[in-house]
């Protein structure tokens, strides 16, 4: 039933649109609930971040043309500003990274400055999904590993678009890296960006690496045939009808990436493959520097996702245990247990800045069949015509 | 990239845009390339690509050019571009002093990543917001000289210099490619193995033949 009940879901999301009103509360929903927090404030206003420089050059040049944004210094900009340097302070590993701004800015369309931080924060430490925050730490660890995974799964659903790939040495990072960092908000239609996220906060970066394989299958005739630089131009400007949400996210749902993925991530880690050095293709040269540079990164990328992982562990029984303390949803008691029995890297604490943070908000839905029941009940709220 | 010779062009330059974050990398490409200047236009991420075909003394020359995203962190993935490429374009802002200061940084980077023999011109930029400007043009032109480098200021806004300096840099590689294809051909005549050094230069390739690629 619960597995009927994900598929039916998963293929709602990608069929059909979510209303707009629908957006801020599902999105919400998607990612955590608990009251409300106000701490943003607290870490715009007394702690500073070295990153405030960098965010401010980057403020007016992140939705440029959108009509909240546009206006200098005005209210779009300062959120976006409040929500952007909250997130330094908070996380001041990551900082301030290009590309978080259309992240954002998106959620800011929808949501308060602090519904906003925090769902930042839960999609970049992975309360819920995975975390991506590795697209933004030093090295790009996270945008390597997924560039990778999408070399190689677009070389096995498009073998003779692969090849072509190899021979015009055409590498997922001319074109793809900004699909990840902003997930497809970077230069992609609005109404489409929107629904490709609908779909990536309910299950995570996956749809990411769909509808990258979605579009490229649908231009494949004509990209087979294209030299490089034309190539290039093509994978930066999409047909129409490619930017249609209708067409592409069902064909995107048709793609099966999930155990690929996992296989791939695994083979990245395992093979001592040059995560950092991905781009390496690009070039033809490679010196025994570069090989010990690459091998010493490697290594910190390992270390850097085991972190993560005790990372993960750590919040989740956290949270779990945050729900119980509070008589919020009851967990069942065998992922219960296998949390608690996970080895804590990091406490909750360590989450806070100084003197900053009293509480994190919890994750609701950091079980599957509740936020399917949430989900689907907001469909029947939103979809159905309930006055 | 580019292995294919065809009839469009003589050369095949491979150039990379490199600079602080904010300085009009972006703009001064989009001049170059499209005649146009975006005053809403975002921040790069990760890599950017065009190509103009211009002459240069006589010969048809293809510059691709890639702009790379400026903030430090994305050098994980930009760094990559420096290879194979012949001449980099290294931007500051005029009106920032910051970014005029870490030319030395972005000097450093080069030699890390790039071919050796990369010509490299330096270009302050913005040179139109002169009631802002916070580095003197003198300052450029010492700096240049004493790491031997092309300067030039540029307002990708106004269009200044822009061509001068692609035109440039081009001349420049050209220049250095049909000495080495001379010097490469009169030691082929005197039957000594050229290339002896242990630098693969990205420019001898192309030099040994009247059609090539240096972009690889």
């Amino acid at each position: 039933m619960l597995i009927l009940a994900f598929h039916v879901s998963i293929s709602f999301h990608a069929l059909f649109p979510l209303l707009e009103c629908a957006h801020s509360h599902t999105w919400i929903n998607l990612c955590y609930n608990d009251e409300t927090i106000s701490l943003l404030q607290q870490l715009v206003i007394y702690e500073t971040s070295a990153s405030e420089l960098d965010i401010i050059r980057d403020i007016s040049r992140t939705f440029p043309s959108h009509v909240f944004f546009q206006q200098r210094h005005g209210p779009g900009q300062r959120s976006l500003y409040n929500v952007l340097k909250a997130y330094s302070v908070y996380d001041r590993d990551v900082g301030y990274v290009q590309g978080m701004g259309f992240l954002a800015g998106l959620l800011l369309l929808y949501m308060s400055e602090e519904d906003a931080l925090w769902l930042l924060v839960a999609l970049l430490k992975g309360v819920v999904h995975a975390p991506i925050e590795g697209l933004y730490q030093v090295g790009l660890p996270l945008v390597q590993q997924y560039l990778f995974q999408f070399d190689c799964l677009m070389k096995e659903h498009m073998p003779k678009l692969g090849e072509h790939f190899t021979q015009e040495m055409i590498n997922p990072s001319m074109y793809a890296s900004q699909w990840f960092i902003t997930v497809f908000l970077y230069s992609f239609p609005f109404h489409l960006a929107l629904r490709i996220w609908d779909v990536f906060l309910y299950e995570g970066v996956k749809i990411v690496f769909k509808v990258g394989l979605a579009l490229i299958k649908f231009c494949h005739d004509d990209l087979v045939k294209l030299p490089f630089e034309k190539f290039i131009h093509a994978l930066r400007n999409f047909p129409e009808g490619a930017m249609d949400p209708d067409t592409l996210l069902p064909m995107a749902n048709s793609i099966k990436v999930s155990r690929r993925l996992e296989e791939l991530k695994q083979e990245n880690l395992k093979s001592g493959r040059v995560i950092l050095g991905y781009g390496n293709a690009v070039g033809t040269q490679t010196g025994k520097q570069d090989e010990r540079e690459n091998s010493k990164k490697q290594r910190e990328t390992k270390e850097a996702g085991r972190k993560r992982l005790d990372f993960g562990f750590a919040i989740l029984t956290r949270l779990n245990d945050l729900m119980e303390s509070k008589g919020g949803k009851k967990k069942s008691s065998s992922s219960k247990s296998l949390l608690y029995e996970a080895p804590l890297g990091y406490s909750i604490e360590d989450l806070r800045p100084a003197g900053g943070i009293k509480k994190f908000r919890s994750a609701a839905y950091s079980n599957v069949s509740l936020k399917l029941i949430d989900l689907l009940f907001h469909w029947l709220l939103f979809v159905l015509p309930v006055s | 990239m580019g292995h294919r010779v065809d009839h469009e062009y003589d050369y095949l330059f491979k150039i990379v845009l490199i600079g602080d974050s904010g300085v009009g990398k972006s703009n001064i490409l989009s001049m170059f390339t499209r005649n146009e200047f975006c005053l809403e236009s975002k921040s790069t991420i990760g890599v950017e690509f065009a190509t103009r075909t211009l002459q240069v003394d006589g010969k048809t020359v293809k510059a691709q050019i890639w702009d790379t995203a400026g903030q430090e962190r994305y050098r994980a993935i930009t760094s990559a571009y420096y290879r194979g490429a012949v001449g980099a374009l290294l931007v500051y802002d005029i009106t920032k002093r910051q970014t005029f200061d870490n030319v030395q940084r972005w000097l450093r980077e080069l030699r890390d990543h790039a071919d050796s023999n990369i010509v490299i011109m330096m270009a302050g930029n913005k040179s139109d917001l002169k009631h802002l400007r916070a580095v003197q043009e003198e300052d450029g032109h010492a700096l240049a000289e004493k790491e031997g480098l092309s300067f030039l200021e540029t307002s990708a806004l106004e269009g200044t210099n822009i061509e001068k300096a692609f035109q440039t840099i081009l001349t420049e590689i050209y220049h250095i490619i049909s000495k080495k294809a001379l010097a490469a051909q009169e030691a082929a005549a005197t039957s000594t193995v050229p290339g002896q050094g242990t630098t693969i230069n990205v420019a001898d390739a192309s030099g040994n033949t009247s059609k090539g690629c240096c972009s690889t």
